[in-house]
């Protein structure tokens, strides 16, 4: 049984005892009228990781990030926060930085006065402001208008307006978008850092091979319910890989194909290679069944499984795919 | 409570809203300067003769006929503060970091108010420069503007149209939270505080008895015949205390999904 976080935590902290965990959804549900947007949610946020959330366009994601914000009451289910349950936002609220779908700020207002407008609004002195300003590279255009700021600017006053309570856990929803390769790259850096900070960062993205860079953990919903939740590396070890191999005669790719069908994986000869979905550790065997019936293998390798893979394999939406839901014990 | 009505203020000073003020002062002046180079005209295009405004609520009078500008400008203003915050999506930023809707709420109200406040004074600092000229050059003595009795009914009018313009504001709020739009909430309410609530005055007998947009405009006006100016004060008050229940209630427990 993993327990809730409720405060900060102390140098004393660790041990024996269980993984902390920041966020806990139990059969958490919206519907709008007959459609469930969130549909019976039961996972948790480990403390101090980062967390990628991920789904198709329309999934839930957002409004799930809205119902642990205290924006949209829940139809069912219950939520915890930082130890407080969502019913009681202004409990935990004062820890959670936040940004949400686009970043919303006033246009005639410059970027520095509209983190003001927040930081006074929730008791932050003005030296914050400057702080996170400077933290995401926006200090030098601070004075300049809302409306004059470049997508990816905007982006960066999003995730600074996130920052300006020193929050324990941040929620950022498609944090990168509009963000160029340097951009991005100074995003992942800063998850990295906030992570190693003992902070908790729920994150959700389409970039999927970002996320995988800098994601410990991994929530994955479709259609509003949950497909995964766990370790992002546990996620990947699971699936199958797709492993190479070159026979020495071209003549023995039938064969060779054959030989890992007969395995139980799906195989298939292409660009003069042998491609089947097996998991990295069937290369050994394959090699092995080759020999065995008289094939030399000159190449034999493995791409690694990816997320974005994995991702397109879970939420596969054709008819009789197959259903890999697992629910994080 | 302080804190939101701190941070409301640091969008009361953008440039735009200076900018409105500036057209409300210039508007309010001019009205005054038509209102005395009419004086003393001939009655259809006169608001009073040159002896009414030489009298000590003279100013007064024709600082009340700016209230309708500045009603209608007051609910455009109330919806528009609230309003736009659902149609920007920056309420979301607001209610994140002031969960307590309530306080928000009252935060934000209580801010428009007093910038309703400063905006009327300013108006009035204007006209009483613009007054003294535009009577001086009618050759109408405005020292009768000045003594007790007509400080005192400058003040009443001032306080009388600071109260109208609220009541047309906290409709606006009202309006603002239901539609959530600043377009529909700020036509919706012109719709009904001008065409239908004149129409219904005119064919319902007595309406303007307890018609909201009637009786606030007979509290601008410190009462008329149809409604005594104590009558429409209880009245709106009542009405006043529906509405920000109805207002509280919408907005707390509303999903804010925009």
């Amino acid at each position: 049984m993993d327990t809730m976080i409720a405060d900060r935590p102390g140098p004393g902290a660790a041990g024996a005892a269980p993984a902390p965990v920041a966020v806990r959804m139990a059969g958490l549900t919206k519907r709008y009228g007959a459609r469930a947007a969130v549909d019976h949610l039961t996972t948790d946020v480990p403390a101090g990781v980062v967390c990628g959330f991920v789904g198709p366009n329309g999934a839930g994601k957002t409004t799930t990030i809205r119902m642990l914000l205290g924006l949209v009451r829940p139809s069912e289910g219950t939520a915890e926060v930082l130890g407080h349950h969502v019913s009681d936002p202004s409990a935990y609220l004062d820890r959670v930085g936040a940004l949400i779908e686009s970043p919303a700020f006033y246009p005639t207002l410059s970027g520095r006065k509209n983190l003001r407008v927040l930081a006074r609004l929730a008791g932050l002195p003005d030296e914050r402001v400057d702080a996170v300003l400077a933290q995401v590279g926006l200090a030098d255009r601070a004075g300049d208008l809302f409306r004059s700021y470049s997508l990816g600017m905007k982006q960066r006053l999003g995730i600074a307006s996130a920052l300006l309570g020193d929050p324990d856990l941040l929620i950022l929803d498609e944090p990168t978008n509009g963000l160029d390769p340097p951009g991005i790259r100074e995003v992942r850096a800063l998850l990295s850092n906030l992570a190693a900070a003992g902070k908790t960062v729920l994150v959700s993205s389409h970039l999927l091979d970002e996320l995988q860079h800098v994601a410990g953990h991994l929530i994955m919903i479709d259609s509003g319910r949950l497909v995964f939740a766990g370790p992002v590396d546990e996620l990947l070890a699971a699936q199958a890989s797709e492993l190479r191999a070159s026979p020495e005669r071209a003549g023995d790719l039938p064969a060779l194909v054959e030989l890992c069908r007969q395995a139980g994986f799906r195989a298939e000869a292409r660009d003069g290679e042998l491609r089947v979905a097996a998991p990295t550790q069937w290369a050994g065997e394959l090699n092995r069944r080759s020999m065995a019936a008289g094939i030399t293998l000159t190449a034999l390798g493995a791409a690694p499984a990816r997320l974005e893979d994995v991702f397109f394999t879970l939420t596969a939406r054709e008819p009789g795919a197959p259903e890999h839901e697992r629910v994080q014990a | 409570m302080n804190a939101a009505f701190a941070s409301e203020w640091i969008k009361l000073r953008r440039r735009g809203m200076y900018a409105a003020l500036g057209a409300i002062v210039g508007l309010s002046g001019l009205i005054t300067l038509l209102g005395i180079t009419h004086a003393g005209g001939d009655g259809r295009r006169s608001f009073m003769t040159l002896a009414e405004l030489a009298a000590s609520g003279g100013f007064a009078r024709i600082v009340q006929h700016t209230g309708d500008l500045l009603k209608v400008v007051a609910l455009g203003v109330f919806a528009s503060a609230f309003a736009s915050e659902f149609s920007q999506g920056t309420m979301r930023n607001l209610l994140v970091r002031q969960p307590r809707r309530l306080r928000l709420l009252a935060g934000k109200y209580l801010a428009t108010v007093t910038a309703t406040a400063g905006a009327l004074l300013a108006a009035l600092a204007f006209s009483v420069p613009v007054g003294i000229l535009a009577a001086g050059a009618k050759n109408v003595s405005t020292s009768a503007w000045w003594t007790g009795s007509g400080l005192s009914s400058l003040a009443h009018t001032e306080v009388n149209l600071f109260l109208a313009c609220v009541g047309y504001g906290t409709i606006g709020v009202l309006l603002a939270i239901v539609f959530r739009s600043p377009v529909a909430a700020i036509g919706a309410g012109l719709a009904y505080l001008l065409p239908v609530e004149g129409i219904l005055s005119s064919v319902i007998n007595g309406a303007t008895r307890w018609l909201p947009g009637q009786l606030l405009d007979a509290l601008a006006s410190g009462g008329n015949g149809d409604v005594s100016y104590r009558a429409a004060a209880l009245t709106l008050a009542v009405y006043g205390l529906i509405a920000a229940t109805i207002t509280g209630l919408l907005f707390s427990r509303r999903d804010v999904a925009s």
